[in-house]
């Protein structure tokens, strides 16, 4: 899939990220009859929302958009998919740019059959970076069952090592090319939409909630692996420490969200995120009682908003009006217990629970490493459009913390501002 | 054309080794088909084989290796009709050898053993020979009159924003607006939120550059005072009459008559004509939808952007609030109004309002929900208020009580910056009455972060009620469909016009009419625009795929489109019914009338029809019924014990793509199963299930997406019709004295693979209690 | 719980309290993180969350009677964690800044005090005081002869106890004019906010909680559980105990001349002497570690108030080492008008006492005491 058609730059549009909102529109403007080259930098597409369980609120499984959307790019040959692939340069002006594009090394090529025979002869194992850890594969291996393109890929870690040898073996279609290197390519389009995407907020930055001090303290996203049916308990929800059923837990809202020592804008998804990982635990544990410590429970919009009431139903989810700031651990039991104070009755709350959830929340991809066009940012890394100038624009998370509906109606937007920058040359 | 077949086998990824390929190739070969084995089909030299019979003529292939949903480029080949037999995920790696063990030299030939898994793929070989026999290379559909012109129905910032950005495209664009003047609710604004960061300072409504812009651009036809009377037709050709607001004309949308107006008085069904008497009674004045306006004007698209109006409290709704009682309690909207007026002022008394308390929820009882649809808008206009009153007064004081400030993503840094006035005061609370105070307004607060019940001098008070949708009051579309005018899922979004896709958010039930703004959801101005750019991309992007005789969304680019055999046609008007996007209009007979551009391909009205004379080029009754006609049912006369034969029809959206996952998981599950992939269980027809069991298997399932509220299914009714049918076709069992339990429908989101081999399982034991179907041999 | 208490926001606390180092109170989105940041918040409305609304919203009556912005040791622990960085540690320090002024007697002296323009005014008092006085009553000799140098030849020590002990008294009485207004303000503050449930205070249990917290307060236990700037202990405890060493002396002093009729100075091998030098000592270091880490302090605002009291510490200490210095040295005319100088910052520190920040003295251990009495975990 990774050959360059060369389409006329007037044609062709290039979208950075290969995430919901990137596949949209990198799909939408392909359906209207452009040429479209997608950039991931990941052996797969589907971004942050292929780690998701479910979607909040109708608690569907984000695989099943995905697997539509796959089978649009599938359906479309206007859509070229480059993964493992990143956006070293931007040159040109609007309607003309000159980009070129870093493709990494897969060392498998088109002739794998997903069958699975290098992995199943590969002892190196790896940490799985979609798992948070949390699970070891191996040094070859298919990113998840969904994953497009369907093929498998080595771990950088086990190139060069008998390991790799034992791999290109086991293949029977000689589809394990260890001789692959680096490579640069060089694209002619009209127009870029940056979908790059967010980065869940390293939460050991949060000193005071103990994420990495206590084991049973994690992420919201790393909950949302727990709960997969393609994660690493095969969506089993059990604390970390000793895998222990859940009968008591807590989620620490804003955590490092709306905090001028970390994110000071609100990530706009972690109220409803928890809202869904109650349905989580309450799916699995009839009777948990679940406390859920806020600042403001934002669940605007009357779907929203409904499931909020759905939720607050529950006798056994407790809503607390008070920012957690204080996490601690009895060595003894392992189980974590929170203090807040409850701001409406003014009085400190002490929570002891099994296990603590850090509602952590979305920081822009580009906070982290600017990209390499001329862009200009919020102090924060978000993308800020210029529709004047056009020729360039950020969809979905790169431009504002939002959830999937609103980045996708946001993604399908920047689709036309792309094409318009065509039109308009 | 004249059909040259060849049937390909691989044997690469465990196919080989697990299944006897000559076995496979006496299939076709008793057919007269040629066939070919090799040992990685979808290799280099693979794909030459295949090339180099193309190149010899032959153009219909059946390619049994691994599924459909790999190697999708690697085995396209254009002008040819292509099946894929997946005997990889769905034979092989989900039937391991070890469970399905092949026979021994003296097992063969006796009466007692038989190779499950060789029956399975033998069977599919022969399911996909079936199917390409039946099927033909679709043909676009071009539509005579094709019209690039966009409907926006809205002249407030959404409708003006969507039509700049279609112009801006090269698209022509018409405006109506149902009010005199362009610009909506935003002409009434004093000032507006922050478009861009840092999101900290009011701005003037941009509202008024905005209507500039539109009158002076060349491809937009502004028309105020002007609503669509009717929109007929289909995307590509809708034919639009508009009216003045009010008026009454002949061709003004008639509505769908209630349902006690379809019986007799004697409770008996009227038929087609009867109904479509009742029909004209009722609309009485108004032409039927299928008489098209002479007059009406063609567009290819419509973006409804009709938008919201402000929120009404009824009589004493809010009684606790004082509103309606005290003048001086007014909602945000009235607010604005007085604000707009300049200094802000009492309503009762004209004097300076310099206290006012702004209330973000009814804090009726436990409840901490903000007023009706607020969305977070109400938060960010109460702050905005809040703001009004600090610059009309040095010493003002707005004191805002909310259950939860909703300043979501960057707006928090607008609550940031308001928060920085210091004549303005916030705190959670529960408002519970508002009453008079001397000329002024005294609210009490209970549950306040200041701890204590409190209470505040105010001289007025300020409800942030919400936005409702228009379509809640009609339907303002005015769709000449016989489905009738409106939006058909609206209800389920508390009258917004809202998608219920989270991945596809401009997806309704009214393909080519694409709704943004304050009629799918409570938005900012910002978030309108947004949406508004979206919903102008989807409007052109259905006008380029009707003119290109394609499919839009989940289809899209399918060539396909639904057949009639009108002949034959009984007039029973399910299709009709039953089309989950109004694609069909019947006519005063009852005789549908298509419109392929409305139609998303799902084949429901294939499913519907009880006469089956619907069909698709690639996709038709007969094409699944050969399909399941092909299948060897084998008999006491074959064996002792004969295996059983159970049918599943599977969702090709999420069912389908599940099984491939058990298959690569090398997860197992029973062989006597036959799979055939359907677009969506809503095209599943009843004759197929009847001609299984009548062939003697011995049951059938079908496995789909979740229904309900939340469905899950693409085409929106698929899964949930089909479970209806499948209830009616229970009785027809018992009539043939066949257990009901022989035909189920089980549903399954796609990342639930796991489940499914216990549901097959499971499914197969039942039917192994039953026994088998006593029409077996006959 | 009281019947409904009526708001009446008053915008010109707001902007004092800012004024006096409060000024992101206004940030404070009622997160109540602060309250748990908080090592030696209790349990019971806790804070001061509680008083960071009631300072945006301007309510100075539920603070200047709030005993808990006292009880409130400024460590900082609160600020650093605070996502909003409205700096409630500070904005307590200016409360408490306020409520000194508001309980002193004569509002003026606590605005002359907290105005750095003032300044001169607040040093000339005592220069001008001094000097008039001495002429009158001649008690000032600006020609003392002998060749040892004795302080008391110059500035006589009549005239030492003329001005002093007036001053002294004056802060007493102020003091306790103040008390009484506090007290009672604090405890009709805690049965509204529902801190207790004791109706009347009883003085024998106050004075009781008073001497359960005196170690804890000597020990500066309320200080060690900060987890930000502990080493502050350290200054802290130097500053109060050269103070009290000092204050034992100049007791033993006035005790030695009236009783003993012993007359100064002593010599450096009197163990007076030596608790005077030490305490001398330990108030310079400490007031200087103080102003260091008051300068290293970023995110903790430093307003005048809280430079007036470290900067007269020092001063303090620093005139009366050197006056002593000097006069062992022989260096007469320097020693003299150092040693004028030495009295007049002891004259204004007990005359501007009831309105100087180190009024906390007084008011922190009556708020101590009082939270110890009542109770309140």
């Amino acid at each position: 899939m990774t050959e360059d058609r060369g389409a006329p730059a007037s044609e062709s549009i290039m979208v950075v990220g290969g995430g919901i909102s990137g596949l949209t529109t990198a799909i939408e403007a392909a359906e209207v009859g452009y040429e479209v080259f997608l950039v991931e930098k990941n052996p797969y597409l589907g971004g942050r929302v292929s780690q998701l369980n479910q979607y909040f609120p109708k608690l569907c499984p984000p695989s099943c958009g995905l697997e539509i959307n796959f089978r649009r790019i599938k359906d479309n040959p206007k859509i070229k998919v480059f993964t493992l692939a990143e956006v070293e340069s931007v040159t040109g002006t609007p309607g003309d740019y000159d980009v070129s594009i870093k493709l990494a090394p897969r060392y498998v090529n088109e002739n794998c059959t997903c069958c699975g025979d290098c992995a199943a002869v590969c002892e190196t194992k790896i940490e799985s970076d979609f798992d948070f850890g949390m699970k070891q594969i191996k040094g070859a291996y298919q990113p998840f069952e969904m994953a497009f393109p369907a093929r498998y890929v080595l771990s950088p870690q086990i190139i060069g090592t008998d390991d790799a040898v034992r791999c290109k073996e086991a293949c029977q279609y000689d589809a394990i090319d260890l001789e692959m290197e680096t490579s640069t390519l060089n694209l002619k389009v009209g127009a870029l939409v940056w979908a790059t995407g967010w980065e869940p907020y390293d939460a050991s930055k949060i000193d005071n909630l103990g994420f990495g001090q206590y084991e049973n303290v994690i992420t919201n996203m790393m909950l949302e692996r727990l709960a997969s049916p393609n994660g690493p308990t095969k969506g089993v929800i059990q604390r970390p420490s000793d895998k222990k059923d859940i009968e008591s837990i807590a989620f620490v809202q804003c955590a490092g969200s709306r905090d001028e020592n970390h994110l000071p804008y609100c990530s706009y998804i972690c109220c409803m995120a928890s809202l869904k990982h109650a349905t989580y635990i309450r799916e699995r544990y009839p009777d948990a009682k679940i406390y859920i410590f806020y600042i403001d429970l934002r669940a605007p919009g009357y779907r929203y908003e409904q499931f909020y009431k759905r939720i607050k139903e529950d006798e056994n989810v407790f809503f607390i009006k008070g920012k957690v700031a204080e996490v601690n651990e009895d060595p003894a039991t392992k189980n974590i217990t929170v203090v807040a104070e409850n701001a409406v009755t003014g009085e400190k709350i002490h929570q002891t629970v099994e296990m603590a959830v850090l509602a952590t929340g979305m920081q822009p991809t580009a906070a982290n490493a600017k990209l390499p066009a001329d862009l200009t940012y919020t102090e924060d890394g978000f993308i800020i459009n210029d529709f004047e100038k056009g020729g360039m624009f950020a969809a979905g998370c790169a431009n504002k913390p939002a959830d999937v509906v609103s980045s996708n109606q946001n993604a399908t937007g920047m689709a036309l501002k792309a094409i318009q920058t065509l039109v308009n040359r | 054309m004249d059909k040259k077949y060849g049937v390909y086998i691989c044997e690469g990824c465990g196919i080989g080794d697990a299944l006897d390929m000559k076995a496979l190739c006496d299939i076709p070969g008793e057919e007269g088909v040629p066939s070919k084995t090799h040992s990685f089909l979808c290799g280099k030299d693979g794909v030459a084989l295949l090339k180099k019979d193309i190149e010899e003529g032959t153009n219909t292939l059946v390619i049994a290796a691994c599924s459909r949903r790999v190697n999708f480029d690697v085995f396209r080949f254009d002008g040819c009709i292509v099946d894929r037999v997946n005997l990889r995920e769905q034979v092989v790696w989900s039937h391991p050898r070890s469970e399905f063990p092949a026979l021994t030299e003296d097992q063969k030939g006796d009466e007692e053993h038989f190779d499950r898994l060789e029956m399975l793929a033998q069977d599919y070989i022969r399911m996909g020979m079936a199917k390409v026999k039946k099927i033909d290379l679709p043909e676009p559909y071009k539509l005579d009159n094709f019209s690039r012109k966009i409907l926006v129905i809205g002249g407030g910032v959404t409708g003006m924003s969507a039509a700049l950005d279609a112009a801006k495209t090269g698209y022509d664009v018409t405006i109506i607006e149902k009010e005199a003047l362009l610009g909506g609710n935003a002409v009434n604004w004093r000032k507006q939120l922050p478009m861009q960061s840092p999101y900290e300072e009011l701005i003037s409504p941009i509202v008024v550059q905005m209507i500039q812009e539109v009158e002076s651009a060349s491809r937009i036809t502004v028309k105020t005072e002007t609503v669509a009377a009717r929109i007929a037709g289909e995307p590509g050709n809708f034919v639009v009459t508009l009216k003045k607001p009010g008026e009454k004309i002949e061709f003004d949308v008639p509505f769908p008559i209630p349902d006690e107006m379809k019986v007799d008085e004697k409770g008996k069904e009227l038929n087609a004509e009867q109904l479509h008497e009742k029909f004209m009674e009722y609309n009485e004045g108004k032409n039927d939808i299928l008489s098209m306006d002479p007059e009406g004007e063609a567009f290819g698209a419509v973006i409804l952007a009709a938008g919201w109006r402000p929120y009404e409290p009824e009589e004493g709704e809010f009684s606790h609030l004082g509103y309606g009682e005290l003048a001086d309690v007014v909602t945000n909207a009235q607010f604005e109004e007085i604000a707009k007026k300049g200094k802000i002022a009492r309503p009762s008394d004209g004097k300076e309002a310099s206290s006012v308390v702004f209330i973000q929820s009814p804090g009726a009882g436990e409840d901490d929900s903000d007023f009706e649809y607020a969305g977070s808008v109400t938060s960010l206009v109460a702050l905005k208020q809040a703001k009004y009153v600090r610059e009309d007064f040095p010493e003002g004081k707005a004191f805002l009580f909310y259950q939860h400030m909703r300043t979501p993503g960057l707006s928090e840094n607008f609550y940031k910056s308001l928060q920085q006035d210091p004549g303005i005061f916030m705190t959670k609370g529960q408002v519970t009455s508002v009453s008079k105070n001397g000329d002024g307004l005294i609210v009490e607060a209970e549950n306040t972060l200041l701890g204590d019940k409190i209470q505040v001098k105010a001289d007025m008070v300020v409800l942030a009620t919400g936005m409702v949708p228009v379509t809640k009051d009609d339907p303002v579309v005015n769709l000449a469909y016989r489905q009738g005018p409106g939006f058909r899922d609206n209800a389920l979004f508390l009258d917004y016009a809202d998608s219920n896709f989270i991945c596809f958010p401009y997806e309704t039930q009214r393909t080519g009419i694409y709704a943004a703004g304050g009629i799918r959801r409570a938005l900012t101005v910002e978030e309108s625009m947004e949406d508004a750019s979206g919903a102008a991309l989807k409007a052109i992007q259905c006008i380029d795929s009707a003119n290109r005789g394609v499919s839009v969304h989940p289809r899209s680019g399918d060539m396909t489109f639904p057949d009639f055999f009108f002949q034959r046609c009984t007039q029973c008007k399910r299709c009709t019914e039953e089309c989950p996007f109004g694609a069909l209009d019947d006519d005063e007979k009852g005789t549908p009338k298509p419109n392929p551009t409305r139609c998303r391909r799902c084949g429901t009205c294939m499913g519907a029809c009880p006469e089956r004379i619907i069909g698709f080029a690639d996709y038709n009754i007969d094409s699944v019924g050969s399909m399941v006609k092909s299948i060897e049912v084998p008999s006491e006369d074959d064996y002792d014990d004969p295996p059983m034969r159970i049918l599943g029809l599977v969702c090709e959206n999420d069912a389908y793509p599940a099984l491939d996952i058990v298959g690569l998981n090398r997860g197992s599950y029973s062989a006597e199963v036959r799979f055939i992939p359907v677009r969506c269980l809503g095209s599943v027809n009843v004759i197929w299930i009847k001609d299984a069991l009548s062939q003697g298997m011995d049951g059938v399932f079908l496995l789909g997406c979740k229904h309900g509220d939340d469905y899950q299914c693409h085409f929106v009714k698929g899964s949930e019709l089909a479970e209806v049918r499948m209830k009616k076709i229970g009785e027809a069992l018992s009539s043939l004295a066949l257990e009901n339990e022989r035909v189920a429908q089980f549903q399954i989101a796609i990342d639930e693979y796991d489940k499914v081999p216990q549901i097959v399982n499971d499914f197969a034991e039942l039917i192994e209690d039953l026994g088998p179907n006593p029409f077996k041999g006959f | 719980m009281a019947d409904a208490y009526v708001i009446e926001p008053d915008v010109g606390f707001i902007h004092e309290v800012k004024g006096l180092g409060g000024g992101d109170l206004k940030k404070c989105f009622q997160c109540a993180t602060c309250s748990v940041a908080c090592p030696i918040s209790p349990d019971n409305k806790p804070f001061p969350r509680k008083e960071m609304i009631a300072a945006s919203w301007g309510l100075k009556d539920k603070l200047v009677g709030n005993g808990d912005v006292w009880l409130c040791h400024n460590c900082g622990d609160c600020t650093t964690l605070c996502p909003r960085g409205a700096k409630p540690g500070d904005v307590l320090g200016a409360i408490r800044a306020y409520a000194v002024t508001e309980y002193g007697p004569v509002k003026a002296i606590g605005k002359l005090i907290n105005d750095p323009k003032k300044l001169p005014i607040v040093l000339g008092i005592p220069a001008l005081l001094f000097l008039v006085l001495g002429l009158i009553t001649g008690l000032l000799n600006f020609h003392p002869e002998g060749d040892k140098i004795v302080h008391a030849h110059f500035f006589s020590t009549w005239l030492v106890d003329m001005v002093m002990i007036p001053a002294a008294i004056w802060a007493v009485i102020n003091f306790a004019l103040g008390l009484k207004r506090f007290l009672n303000d604090m405890h009709q503050n805690a049965l509204q906010e529902g801190k207790t449930d004791i109706e009347k205070i009883d003085p024998k249990g106050l004075v009781m909680g008073l001497v359960r917290m005196i170690p804890a307060i000597l020990k500066h236990d309320k200080f060690n559980e900060c987890s930000e700037n502990k080493d502050r202990a350290t200054a802290h405890m130097m500053v109060l105990f050269g103070f009290i060493g000092l204050f034992i002396v100049t007791n033993i002093f006035f005790v030695a001349i009236y009783g003993l009729q012993i007359h100064g100075p002593y010599s450096q091998m009197n163990p007076v002497k030596w608790l005077g030098n030490v305490s001398g000592v330990a108030l310079i270091i400490g007031s200087i570690l103080m102003i260091r880490s008051r300068l290293s302090k970023k995110d903790q605002v430093s307003a005048y108030k809280d430079w007036w009291l470290v900067g007269w510490a020092l001063a303090l200490g620093v005139t009366g080492m050197t006056a002593q210095v000097t006069r062992l040295l022989g260096l007469a005319g320097l020693s003299y008008t150092v040693y004028y100088i030495h009295l007049m910052f002891i004259w204004s520190l007990f005359f501007f006492i009831p309105y100087s920040k180190l009024a906390h003295l007084v008011y922190r251990t009556t708020a101590l005491a009082y939270n110890e009495y009542i109770g309140r975990k």
